[in-house]
């Protein structure tokens, strides 16, 4: 019998995988106080909900936002940016820099370093560090996400980076030179990536770098550790105490707990489980705080939109020979003009996101405000409005109530990824409104990476599609002219002066002097309604009451995490 | 007997490496590549063509193909493109989570689905037995994921007795076993009675039709004749016969489980290997999906040997070999 139950409890403790877990704490504590050990735990730790896992902790590789949320606590960068909402416009604090100067002719920018900041192992952290991360960052054999912010370094002959010349170090110093005179903002930003230590990284092969343990184990320097990683599982932080820059984590510990699925995470909010959840719907949001006491929402800057984008020229003809021609549905202003009276965004908006939404009219945010440029009024839902310059343009009624042109028909398929309710609940409404005027639209579903394979090639008539813009105003990627360079302009705008204005607004070497020319730009593409920009969309957070001190931006909830506490008194015992 | 184990293992080689082969240009022909992630606003455009490169893409098929052949032949599985590990590293953080998963949920399956059979044979026409049917089809009918998310509003949320993810609670490792393993249980209660329920609703009505089956015979009418006790008569001489086709359905049963984890494993927040192959699918991360297929064909064909052997085993009539 005896014998029986030990099988038994063998079998069960190996099937619920208790092997080695809690046995060390078992050792060396009564029961009892073991369960007040996990429930001051609880008491000591931040937990994060999070929708995937990370994909590792090296900042060169690593390209999941949710990972740089966490890593961005395990290292720092020479300085810390913040965003100033009065003028909306991104600062910089010193960090592992104390200082920086730009040359007189804003050809480079010298920074001066911390001398007693030290990695997790003890090595100091030395501008070599910061000059090697960037040769990583710029290694095309590995292929960093981040590369881009080397493109205004000094080049060599053939055109490549040429390390040497774009950063030069001394005991305490770094000097980035760029092959242009940059803005103070715009070298700032481009010399903000997060170094890793030297003397870990140079024992690696540059090929080897993807797939080294390094990536799940890193060595540090930051506000906290990685304490342990149970992959798919969760992530656990703790606060790094001899960390200096300027101080450790002020909660002992943060756990990052993956929980894929949205109801779950809101539930686990709700019952104290974790303390925030971030991205609650606006359904969910307005009874939230209301039925729960014990928790609070936070409301940051949108930097996040949709659009319908309608293909300004014939995608058809364009990828097949290159010639450009309008569009034989989209390819008129006047009839681009009609669809955005057509469209009630107020609608789309009231319906799905309420008070968390405003209709957008340019791809620059209202956040920025320094650059939105608020003389520009949304286009007001008028259907006859809407009809009247259709008629102008030829289109008239024909069989079936479709509108018809020279035989052919208005109709078309507007094409959005599945799995997004926000997109299918507006493309609903966006297929209603334009069915009133006579338009044929029937909305396609599509599996993310299909969808996006397809706008990128040029392969749809008209997309329902979202952008979440940069910190920094860059636009040449989505409105360039050139349309094999602009990879993101896919509805195939062209405009001779929008170039123009990107090109000066780009080389202004104090940023808001540019502010004109983005005013302009915005006012251009709000006549010319290349696409119908639909709504920017204010993320909401959830978080438990007894979190306090936390700073949301537009840089997300997480923005100051190592700078949360916790209010015992309203910890849930 | 062990000849015919043998001989099915060798079978099940040329089969499971035809799947993988399949897998692998199904994959590959499908829209999107595993690239298509890093082209973003902001992004250089070079960096696709770099991971391309690294990732060996650029090569034609065909020599993809020797090259995936080679690697695996010595049991290497590569790294997996958007974890940064060893494919194996994966599989083996997910595999443990899955185990525990199907094997709670097939010993769950069967005692609820035995049970509940059994008490509709033996009540048959009862408004018991007709409740069962009506309750069993209405489960079986019901999408696991659905189910699972409203006990966790019931249980979690509303009552506010169960949790309602993840494994354990957090500072769970500063628990002494005893309490680590009512913390575990209580974390898998909602999960594996989701897992359970769907199959033993349907195992039910399987249990039911072979146990009216047997209670019809002679000898259990002698069994009944001679004065033996009710329970006698069920649990001896009925049920004994009459789980003779249930045994085949466990071997079923493993595959069907794993696939049905995958919901579980979402809803729950559980770590486990359905989660690993639907990401990687959504990835594009090749080595992952060719992997998760692997082990997905592996438990289909210890499956259905299981099943046979089992079927061997209990009646004495079937002879393998």
């Amino acid at each position: 019998m005896k014998s029986h139950l030990l099988i038994v409890s063998v079998v069960l403790s190996s099937l619920l995988g208790v092997t080695g877990c809690g046995k060390n704490a078992a050792d060396n504590r009564a029961a009892g106080d073991s369960a007040s050990a996990a429930r001051s735990a609880r008491e000591q730790t931040v937990a994060i909900a999070i929708l995937g896992d990370a994909d590792n902790m090296n900042p060169i590789i690593s390209q999941i936002s949710s990972a740089a949320d966490i890593w961005g606590l395990l290292f720092l960068r020479l300085t810390k940016s913040s965003f100033d909402t009065a003028s909306g416009a991104l600062t910089y604090k010193p960090s592992l820099a104390t200082r920086w100067q730009m040359s007189p002719d804003n050809k480079s920018i010298t920074y001066t370093m911390r001398t007693d900041a030290k990695w997790s192992d003890g090595k100091p952290i030395t501008p070599a560090d910061v000059k090697f991360s960037y040769e990583l960052y710029g290694d095309t054999a590995i292929g960093s996400v981040r590369q881009q912010h080397l493109s205004e370094f000094v080049k060599d002959a053939k055109g490549n980076t040429d390390f040497d010349q774009a950063m030069v170090i001394t005991d305490t110093t770094i000097t980035f030179n760029f092959d242009r005179p940059l803005s103070e903002s715009l070298a700032l930003f481009q010399t903000n990536l997060t170094p890793v230590p030297k003397h870990i990284w140079e024992t690696v092969p540059r090929k080897e770098i993807r797939n080294s343990p390094y990536n799940s184990t890193p060595v540090t320097a930051g506000f906290y550790t990685l304490k342990k990683w149970t992959r798919q599982s969760e992530v656990i932080l703790e606060s790094n105490p001899t960390w200096n820059v300027p101080a450790p984590g002020k909660t002992p510990l943060i756990t990052y707990r993956i929980i894929p699925e949205y109801t779950t995470r809101l539930t686990q909010l709700k019952t104290n489980a974790i303390d925030l959840t971030e991205s609650i719907t606006p359904a969910d949001a307005r009874p939230l705080e209301k039925e729960n006491p014990n928790l609070k929402l936070r409301i940051a800057a949108g930097r996040a939109y949709d659009q319908v984008a309608w293909s300004n020229i014939d995608h058809e003809l364009y990828n097949k020979t290159g010639k450009v021609k309008p569009h034989p549905l989209f390819g008129s202003k006047k009839v681009r003009q009609a669809l955005t009276f057509a469209i009630d965004r107020q609608s789309i908006i009231e319906g799905f996101l309420g008070k968390y939404g405003r209709v957008a009219v340019a791809p620059i945010s209202p956040a920025f405000k320094w650059a939105y440029n608020d003389a520009l009024t949304p286009y007001p839902f008028d259907p006859e409005k809407a009809k009247a310059l259709l008629k102008e343009e030829g289109w008239k009624i024909g069989s079936g109530g479709i509108l018809e042109k020279n035989g052919k028909k208005f109709s078309f398929s507007l094409v959005t990824n599945s799995g997004n309710p926000r997109r299918n609940y507006a493309a609903t409404i966006v297929q209603q409104n334009l069915k009133n005027i006579g338009i044929e639209c029937n909305v396609e579903l599509s599996e993310a990476v299909v969808f996006f394979g397809k706008m990128r090639k040029r392969e749809y008539d008209a997309c329902l599609t979202g952008y979440q813009v940069g910190l920094q105003i860059d636009l040449k990627d989505a409105w360039g002219s050139d349309l094999k360079k602009s990879q993101f302009n896919s509805v195939g705008f062209q405009n001779k002066r929008i170039d123009e204005l990107m090109a000066q607004g780009g080389a202004k070497l104090n940023a808001f002097d540019a502010a004109a020319e983005w005013k302009e730009l915005q006012a251009i593409i709000h006549e010319e309604q290349p696409v119908t920009y639909l709504y920017w969309i204010n993320p909401i957070h959830g978080f438990n009451r007894r979190i306090t001190g936390e700073e949301v931006n537009i840089f997300g909830a997480q923005y100051n995490v190592e700078e949360w506490s916790i209010d015992q008194t309203l910890t849930e015992k | 007997m062990l000849t015919y184990i043998l001989r099915r293992l060798a079978v099940a080689v040329p089969l499971i490496f035809g799947a993988l082969t399949l897998v692998f240009f199904l994959i590959r022909l499908a829209p999107g590549d595993p690239t298509s992630f890093f082209i973003a606003p902001g992004v250089s455009p070079n960096v696709a063509a770099q991971l391309r490169e690294q990732y060996g893409l650029n090569d034609p098929l065909p020599v993809q193909y020797f090259k995936w052949l080679g690697n695996i032949v010595k049991g290497d599985f590569g790294n997996s493109f958007s974890r940064q590990q060893p494919v194996l590293d994966v599989l083996g953080d997910a595999i443990p989570t899955t185990l525990m998963l199907a094997i709670l949920g097939l010993t769950g399956q069967f005692v609820i689905g035995i049970l509940l059979g059994v008490m509709s044979a033996v009540r048959q026409g009862t408004a018991v037995d007709r409740g069962f049917t009506i309750a069993a089809l209405f489960i079986y009918s019901m999408p696991e994921f659905w189910l699972g998310l409203m006990l966790i509003i019931i249980f979690a949320l509303k009552l506010g007795v169960l949790p309602a993810s993840n494994l354990n609670d957090i500072g769970a490792d500063s628990l002494g076993t005893g309490e680590f393993i009512v913390d575990r249980i209580r974390h898998l209660v909602l999960p594996v009675f989701v897992l359970s329920l769907g199959n033993a609703a349907g195992l039910a009505r399987f249990v039911r039709g072979s146990v009216l089956e047997v209670i019809r015979q002679d000898y259990i009418r002698t069994a009944q004749a001679k004065g033996l006790e009710r329970r006698t008569v069920i649990f001896k001489h009925t049920l004994r016969n009459a789980l003779l086709p249930v045994v085949t359905i466990v071997g079923g049963s493993l595959p069907a489980l794993i696939a049905g984890s995958l919901l579980v494993e979402v809803v729950f927040a559980l770590p486990g290997m359905g989660r690993v192959g639907v990401e990687a699918v959504f990835a594009r991360d090749y080595p992952v999906i060719i992997a998760v297929t692997f082990l997905s064909a592996v438990f289909v064909v210890l499956g259905q040997l299981v099943s046979d052997v089992l079927y061997a085993v209990v009646d004495p009539r079937i002879k393998l070999g």
